[in-house]
């Protein structure tokens, strides 16, 4: 492996021992690994196994001359880049000079070598091939960083692309349970509306029989019918309105309006009055401030309902002896604080971090979606940035919303 | 000359003020005889059956201060063969089967709107039966 400490190799060609042995006592304490060849073949040989920093070769060599030798050395790959120094005992003739730059020397030296002259041209080399060493290090370095890169890159892109799918299906489960709740909101609904008439529609049916029956034992009169003709009216005309409230509550908002919380409570008594009245559920509003909200009236009001169905429901399940809710509305800062508390005997410990959840209900299956708190919370805090809480108090719960 | 059978009375319990008015008013025209008696809700209805201990009680299910339910209960312990009619606005019979559970037994059950034929003929069955 490349050491950056460990000496540099350097050849030295000649085909006379004494001139190797000369050579190599110049360049004797320079850190060098000098390995030497005595024939322009041994240092092929030598140079395909070895890199070397620099070849100082004797160009008068039997068989096969510097030149030649540099020319083989030019020619294959692995060793075209090797530095050569020429050593020539022979004139400068100018002929001679280019043949060797021609091959691709890099320098030349006549004999007698001048020492100080040859060891500062070899440090020259050497120090360019250390270079080039610690250059080669990095780029190995570099790479391997690369490859790392490059997959920690694919990795995040896999990682986001499945990010995305998983909040593309949280997106799609979020539609189809609005959807849900939009569903069983309607089911609410309608059962709202069975509950407001069913007391309408029985009081109507006994107005209407009345006539006929005592027509029949001759008890008919003006007086008689007009009074169940009034009633009637009046009976008919409650029913109607219960229509209207209903569609105008559940229709969804086109946007965010401006208003006040009295009037959003009141529009969802008028929903709930009537079944309240029958289970005898005592309703009191208590205004300490007359806040406004701006946001979705409409959704604003239904999450006023499913709290409120929900309190009716508790108080069903568990037959509370006088059954009332509390709606206090008041003001902290620039947010608007409605609280409904019931004394339905509150929520049990074990299931309040839950009642926000998707499909948790405490009802059986007919009768608990489990998706209006869920709904609830997200219209709050998703759609109005508001917030839904609950807590017990000492004999119920409450429900506190601020938009 | 054997004496007198003390008069039948029919109590209604209902708090819906136009529907109790009219069975009160319907029942009494229909039976001259019968003395009817009039509550609002189970705690009046359950002073009343102390004070004229009526034959026959037609009760709403759903009421303030003592329901239907508990106000049966109550009347039975006084006087266990008091007829029953109920009426009912929720599911009909199985709700009034599960309120009362095995305690009390209803003569009747009617479901709400009620059709004032039912009605009658509920109460000529009793009245069939006390006259017995």
């Amino acid at each position: 492996m490349v050491n950056y400490a460990s000496k540099i190799p350097v050849l030295i060609v000649d085909n006379r021992p004494e001139n190797l042995t000369s050579l190599e006592a110049i360049l004797e304490d320079m850190e060098l690994d000098l390995v030497t060849a005595r024939s322009g073949n041994d240092a092929l040989r030598l140079s395909l196994h070895t890199d070397f920093a620099l070849i100082l070769m004797d160009v008068m060599m039997p068989e096969m001359d510097g030149y030649e030798t540099a020319e083989f050395l030019r020619k294959n790959p692995k060793t075209r880049e090797l530095p050569i120094i020429f050593i020539t005992a022979g004139s400068n003739e100018k002929c001679q000079i280019f043949r060797g730059y021609e091959v691709g020397a890099v320098d030349y030296l006549t004999k007698p070598i001048e020492p100080a002259i040859l060891r500062s041209k070899v440090r020259v080399f050497c120090d360019l091939f250390r270079q080039s060493r610690e250059l080669k290090r990095i780029q190995v370095k570099l790479e391997l960083q690369n490859a790392k890169l490059l997959e920690s890159y694919r990795q995040l892109e896999e990682e986001t692309a499945q990010r995305l799918r998983m909040t593309e299906e949280l997106r799609e489960q979020e539609q189809m349970l609005l959807q849900q709740s939009r569903l069983a909101a309607m089911g609410e609904m309608i059962g709202n509306i069975a509950h407001q008439w069913r007391q309408p529609i029985n009081t109507l049916g006994l107005t209407v029989q009345q006539l006929l029956l005592f027509y029949d034992m001759g008890e008919f009169n003006r007086e008689l019918l007009e009074k169940n003709v009034s009633i009637s009216k009046d009976l008919i005309k409650h029913m109607s309105t219960t229509i209207d409230d209903f569609r105008n509550f559940f229709r969804s908002d086109k946007e965010k309006v401006e208003f006040k919380v009295t009037e959003a409570i009141a529009s969802t008594m008028s929903i709930v009055d009537d079944s309240f009245k029958s289970q005898h559920i005592a309703v009191e509003v208590v205004a300490k401030a007359e806040p406004t909200v701006f946001g979705y009236h409409n959704e604003y009001g239904q999450v006023l309902l499913v709290i409120l169905n929900n309190a009716r429901d508790a108080f069903t399940e568990r037959n509370t002896e006088s059954p009332r809710v509390t709606i206090t509305i008041g003001a902290k800062g620039n947010k608007a604080v409605v609280t409904v508390a019931d004394n339905a005997g509150g929520i049990p410990e074990e299931v309040m971090d839950k009642i926000f959840d998707p499909y948790f209900t405490t009802k059986g299956p007919q009768q608990g979606t489990g998706v209006g708190l869920f709904m609830s919370k997200i219209i709050i805090e998703k759609n109005m940035g508001g917030r839904l809480s609950a807590r017990n108090t000492a004999d119920g719960a409450e429900f506190r919303v601020e938009v | 000359m054997p004496p007198p059978k003390p008069a039948v009375s029919m109590m209604v319990v209902e708090d819906e003020a136009i529907t109790l008015e009219v069975i009160a008013v319907t029942l009494a025209k229909k039976y001259p005889d019968v003395a009817i008696h009039k509550a609002v809700n189970g705690r009046t209805g359950l002073e009343l059956f102390k004070k004229h201990s009526p034959d026959i009680v037609i009760t709403d299910i759903n009421m303030p201060e003592l329901s239907g339910v508990q106000m049966t209960k109550k009347i039975i312990e006084i006087k266990p063969d008091t007829k029953f009619i109920v009426l009912t606005g929720d599911n009909g019979k199985l709700t009034v089967g599960d309120s009362f559970g095995n305690v009390v037994e209803i003569d009747h059950v009617i479901d709400k709107p009620v059709d004032l034929l039912d009605l009658f003929a509920a109460v000529e069955q009793c009245l069939g039966e006390i006259m017995r």
